[in-house]
């Protein structure tokens, strides 16, 4: 890294254009793998090198300049492009499988898509996109006023950013929409690529260097003397460092510093590639930790921890105290650090997802078939204190497996959503009962699953991104390009008016398309616009309260507080909790401040009703799960209520299979049946309760008086009592 | 098919500043306007008075502005052009166009090298100007004419010294030696440099051991520094012990204040108790004395004869009156004699509380509102309607301070003294103790007791 030649790999008759390592991940698993690269050359050759420039093989690839190869991310297949303007796919051993593409102009760069079944390729001013399937139509488009030099296509976050002649670079998504356009450079850009992450994108052009959001925005810029144009940019695995060639036979390398991390009162900066200063805002005494001996990689600070991982070993420190931290070895560079409140998660490529606690103690190391650790970023796998949450790139990210953090052990089987997963995220709220993963989709939708039961709700459409609070189940959303807070997102599988009721959206905010938010902790939401704005929105800061209260079981105190507040919202919310919590005279004090008229009577009624039993499976009704009711019914011995239960949702057979089942109110059952028929003005259709009613007496006086028994029977049994 | 040409040409464009931006595409087909333009640019950059006619419409006009280009290139550098592959304005020209571009780039690098080194020289005549002060510039100017002064008497003994010097260099000259001397001077001076930069070498290494020392020793004092702030916010384990026994002696110290408060009142008391008795007793004495008077008066006015004895009363009481009157007097002298004796006695008795009042009474007017205030304080407001009382008291008090200051004063000076220094201490207590209502005060009144212990 201080730039001095280590050796001489090998020198060849022709010039290079374009040199590309052999993918990482691919090498354990392909047996021919091993460090080998691939180069091309002004005249059309591509040639097959192993690290100690031993020419494996050498392929007359293209007429005129081979400008641009690049190995699929699994490792099969090459593709290159040249000035002929094919494109053309050889395999791993250099046999050409088929030429893709024959463009009439010189192709310039060409990349592969994450699952390395499309190619992207740029010509002339265009861009294609052309799977590899031949009946497959192409997608192509007109994306610059010049000549495109350069593109490149994340394999993470599926952007595609390109850098013409036009002096632009413009970031587009997959179907070539575009989502961002720079300003005009003073020359062409000629060299993009995306940092492995997903996170981060370098622009290149004549002696100048630009780092920019995923968004499009630039961090920073940065003039380089006698740099010539950078003619190609190469990240490292990590997504810390990158190395540029120029023009002029420079080879610029860069880190990324100044990244500033806030948790609370702490702040962290990464001021270069060894130094990170701890700042605390309240004491405002600013820390500098000792000198890293080796390159900072990441840094994650968060639940009163402080994690720096450098390229050999990690460092936890605990931030009321900075001057000892665990430290352990690492096997491999991080790639990815997450926190949760118990523990924190490490990814790499060789060793895959660790789970450590705060001691530097390993806990588990989760493994599945198909994991591929380089496609994962922060919006793939989520972490809480007692589950991880990942995505399954193998099957098209469609698939969400669950571990847990005590042993790694799958945790249920992975669940398989319709569409691709852009975006997971799990609560860290509440036990692992209450454990829910929220997911966005391709089409923007945002889904609510609970990790226990796995019954998928949707919450919104045109969702751009979500997050959990950081201490209670609030979760946040821009949705529509506004703020939406859903106080008690549950609430969605039980009644989805009531969610309607317990959302809250911040109306006079204008975050504009594809907002980020940032952090959403405490009151305050902190919102990455598109064009890389920090917005901070105040939310209300009531419902952590209410959540504070209800947990210390305050039902009157959060009853009081609703009432202060004269907030709707908040009454639905407290309703919701109240309902989830069976504590039923906070819920009929919250319903009646919504005016559910209907519901504070099925409340009262509930409240009426003498035995827990009968209460649970009124509020298993109520909760849309009228099977759970009946069972809890049936569990308790009260057939008589369960076969009632049957009969008021007009589910007659189920009713009749108890009654015989049990043998008895078979009479009540046709009773009752008879009834509906005569208020509908309809015939008997069902066989078996037209045999029924010729077996059985229906005697209308010995019925009620048996209700009316069977009512007395419920009141006096063993634990009966009224709810108070 | 020149893809490495074209982007070497456009890069090299680029680095030149060519006003206009090269595309790689604008060779694929022919474009002899562009070849012309970069021509004609470059070989004004190249050699800038030229002139060549810049007309390309025709092809023949095209045909020999390419050929005075290629002339004016052989001649000034010595460069071939190829013509056709120039004319035909595609990629191969590109290859001729590269020739003079990076022939100007090469310069323009090494020039950019150089340029840099000129711009240091500047600089350093800047710094070097910069040292310079008027002294050492007048100095010099000095220097300068004694030196010319010099150079004048040398020309002067000129005429003398050309005959010498012609048969000097008439005669042979010992070339070997003179190279030899000269190669040794050389060598000497090369061992001085060698040496010198041994020894610089030498420093700049102890320079840096000593500055990674001071590095680490700095490190070390931070690092000490953080340890001590750390364990100064540590407290230590038997703080709590000593607060609580601090409060407890705060409290005693307060019991033995009330206590002391109300020894001192009750003294107090006790002093004005005595002091009301003395006065009664003086009074007893004065009316006694009066009537004394007035009968002593009555019996010379019954004497010589202004009044007319009441006989009736008088005659058998007479003598017995005399007698006793006699009796009286003799038994009143004894009696005030007596009773000089006694109050004699009793005011050395008294003395003693007198002076001690004195004492305290001595210890000034603060004492005596710091009392007051202490009395009320003790009472606790049940007996603030005796307020007066105890403002009469305290008058009291300061009689009786002064009429033992009178009395004993000289006697009890020592006395005084202590009971000052008592006071003092006093006051400073009463003052505290004074005020126990107030909160604050009472902290205020910890950090005194703190002071005072």
């Amino acid at each position: 890294m201080l730039g001095e030649p280590e050796q001489r790999v090998c020198q060849l008759d022709a010039y290079y254009t374009d040199i590309h390592w052999y993918p990482v991940s691919s090498k354990k698993t392909q047996a021919g793998g091993g460090d080998v690269f691939a180069v091309s050359c002004t005249d059309g050759s591509v040639k097959i090198l192993g690290k100690t420039g031993r020419v494996e093989k050498s392929i007359e690839a293209h007429r005129g300049a081979c400008i641009s190869l690049r190995w699929s991310y699994d490792g099969t297949a090459l593709a290159t492009a040249g000035e002929d303007g094919s494109v053309k796919i050889w395999s791993r051993n250099g046999m050409l499988r088929s030429t893709l593409a024959q463009a009439d102009s010189p192709v310039y760069s060409i990349v592969w898509a994450y699952d390395c079944d499309q190619l992207c390729y740029c010509t002339g001013n265009n861009v294609v996109i052309k799977s590899l399937m031949s009946n497959a139509k192409q997608n192509a488009w007109r994306a610059h006023d010049g000549v495109i030099l350069k593109v490149d296509w994340s394999p993470i976050n599926h952007l595609i950013v390109t850098g013409g002649e036009d002096c632009k670079y413009k970031v587009w998504d997959s179907f070539g929409r575009l989502l961002y356009q720079s300003g005009v450079f003073d020359y062409p850009v000629t060299s993009v690529a995306w940092s492995p992450s997903g996170e981060l994108f370098a622009i290149g052009s004549f002696n100048s260097l630009q780092l920019c959001d995923r968004m499009g925005w630039a961090y920073s810029k940065v003039h380089l003397k006698d740099a010539g144009s950078v003619m190609s940019l190469c990240w490292t695995a990590d997504s810390t460092q990158l190395a540029a060639a120029g023009g002029s036979g420079a080879v610029v390398f860069g880190q990324v510093v100044d990244l500033t991390l806030e948790d609370g009162k702490m702040q962290a900066t990464v001021v270069d590639e060894h130094r990170i200063v701890a700042n605390d805002i309240l004491n405002e005494n600013a820390d500098e930790l000792p000198e890293f001996r080796d390159r900072v990689i990441k840094v994650s600070l968060g639940y009163g921890y402080l994690i720096v991982a450098t390229a050999t070993q990690c460092h936890v420190y605990n931030t009321s105290n900075l001057n000892t931290p665990h430290i352990f070895d690492l096997k491999d560079t991080v790639t990815l650090l997450l926190q949760s409140e118990r523990h924190f998660l490490l990814l790499d490529n060789s060793a895959g997802i660790q789970i450590y606690t705060y001691e530097g103690r390993q806990i588990c190391n989760p493994r599945f078939q198909g994991l591929r650790t380089e496609l994962l970023n922060a919006q793939m796998i989520t972490l809480s204190n007692d589950t991880i949450a990942v995505l399954d790139q193998q099957a098209s990210a469609t698939t969400v497996r669950f571990f847990d953090t005590a042993q790694g052990r799958p945790l249920g089987d992975a669940w398989s959503h319709t569409l691709e997963i852009k975006e997971i995220a799990l609560s860290q709220a509440g036990t692992i009962n209450d454990r829910q993963l929220i997911l966005i989709d391709r089409n923007r939708d945002l889904y609510l699953l609970p990790v226990m039961k796995r019954n998928i709700a949707k919450l919104a459409a045109m969702c751009d991104s979500a997050r959990w609070h950081d201490s209670t189940a609030m979760l946040a959303a821009m949705v529509d390009q506004r703020l939406c807070v859903w106080y008690y997102p549950s609430e969605v599988y039980v009644d989805k008016d009531l969610l309607a009721k317990t959302r809250y959206t911040k109306a006079d905010s204008d975050f504009g398309k594809s907002a980020q938010i940032q952090l959403f902790a405490g009151n305050r939401c902190l919102v990455r616009r598109s064009d890389g704005v920090l917005v901070s929105a105040a939310t209300s800061p009531y419902p952590s309260v209410l959540y504070d209260m209800v947990r210390r079981q305050q039902w009157d105190k959060a009853t009081r507080l609703c009432r202060f507040i004269k907030d709707p919202t908040m009454w639905a919310t407290l309703a919701a909790i109240a309902m989830a919590a069976k504590e039923l005279n906070t819920a009929e004090v919250a319903f009646a401040a919504i005016d559910e008229v209907d519901k504070t009577h099925f409340v009262r009624k509930v409240k009426m009703i003498p035995t827990e039993e009968g209460r649970n499976a009124e509020l298993a009704v109520y909760r849309r799960k009228p099977e759970e009711a009946e069972a809890i019914l049936l569990q308790a011995g009260l057939v008589y209520r369960a076969i009632k239960l049957n009969i008021k949702l007009f589910n007659f057979e189920r009713a009749l299979d108890l009654a015989v089942q049990y043998k008895q109110h078979q009479d009540t059952v046709l009773y009752y049946r008879q009834q509906f028929l005569r208020g509908a003005k309809q015939q008997e259709t069902i066989q078996r309760f037209v045999q029924m009613n010729e077996s059985v007496v229906v005697d209308i006086a010995a019925i009620k008086k048996k209700i009316e028994e069977e009512k007395i029977k419920e009141t006096q049994r063993p634990g009966a009592k009224r709810y108070i | 098919m020149s893809f490495r040409e074209l982007r070497s040409y456009t890069e090299v464009m680029k680095a030149l500043g060519y006003p206009r931006l090269i595309s790689m595409e604008n060779f694929r087909t022919p474009n002899f306007e562009l070849v012309a333009d970069c021509l004609y640019w470059l070989l004004h950059r190249y050699y800038p008075g030229v002139e060549i006619a810049d007309d390309i419409s025709t092809e023949a006009d095209r045909v020999k502005f390419l050929q005075s280009v290629a002339q004016v290139m052989l001649t000034k550098a010595r460069m071939k052009l190829n013509i056709k592959r120039l004319y035909a304005a595609d990629g191969n020209a590109v290859k001729e166009l590269l020739k003079l571009a990076t022939l100007l780039y090469k310069a323009t690098s090494k020039a950019g090298d150089t340029d840099n080194d000129d711009a240091g020289e500047i600089i350093d005549i800047n710094a070097s100007l910069k040292g310079f002060n008027p002294k050492d510039i007048k100095g010099a100017a000095s220097e300068i004419i004694k030196a010319g002064a010099a150079l004048y008497d040398a020309l002067g003994q000129e005429p003398e010294l050309r005959e010498h010097r012609a048969r000097a260099v008439a005669g042979h000259v010992d070339t070997d030696f003179v190279e030899r001397s000269i190669r040794e001077a050389i060598a000497q001076v090369e061992d001085n440099i060698r040496a010198l930069e041994n020894q610089m070498e030498d420093l700049e290494r102890n320079e840096k051991t000593l500055d990674n020392k001071i590095e680490k020793k700095k490190q070390e004092l931070e690092r000490q520094e953080k340890r001590l702030s750390t364990l100064q916010s540590v407290r230590p384990a038997y703080m709590d012990e000593y607060e609580r026994l601090q409060g407890e002696l705060n409290t005693l110290y307060q019991s033995y204040l009330d206590k002391f408060r109300n020894l001192e009142f009750l003294e107090n008391e006790l002093e004005a108790y005595y002091i009301a008795e003395q006065d009664k007793m003086e009074a007893q004495e004065r009316r006694l004395k009066k009537m004394q008077k007035r009968l002593k008066e009555e019996e010379l006015r019954i004497l010589r004869g202004e009044q007319e004895v009441d006989e009736t009363n008088m005659n058998f009481d007479d003598d017995d009156d005399d007698e006793s009157e006699q009796e009286g007097e003799e038994g009143e002298e004894g009696d005030d004699d007596e009773g000089g004796g006694y109050h004699g006695s009793k005011a050395t008795m008294r003395r003693g509380p007198g002076g001690q009042g004195a004492g305290v009474g001595g210890a000034g007017g603060a004492r005596q509102q710091g009392r007051g205030q202490q009395v009320m304080g003790n009472l606790e407001g049940d007996f603030e309607d005796e307020a007066s009382i105890d403002e009469d008291d305290n008058t009291d008090g300061g009689d009786v301070s002064r009429a033992g200051s009178d009395s004993g004063g000289a006697a009890y000076a020592g006395g005084n003294g202590y009971a000052n220094g008592y006071g003092g201490y006093d006051q400073g207590a009463y003052m505290n103790g004074g005020m126990d209502d107030d909160g604050q005060h009472f902290i205020q009144d910890d950090d005194e007791d703190d002071n005072n212990f």
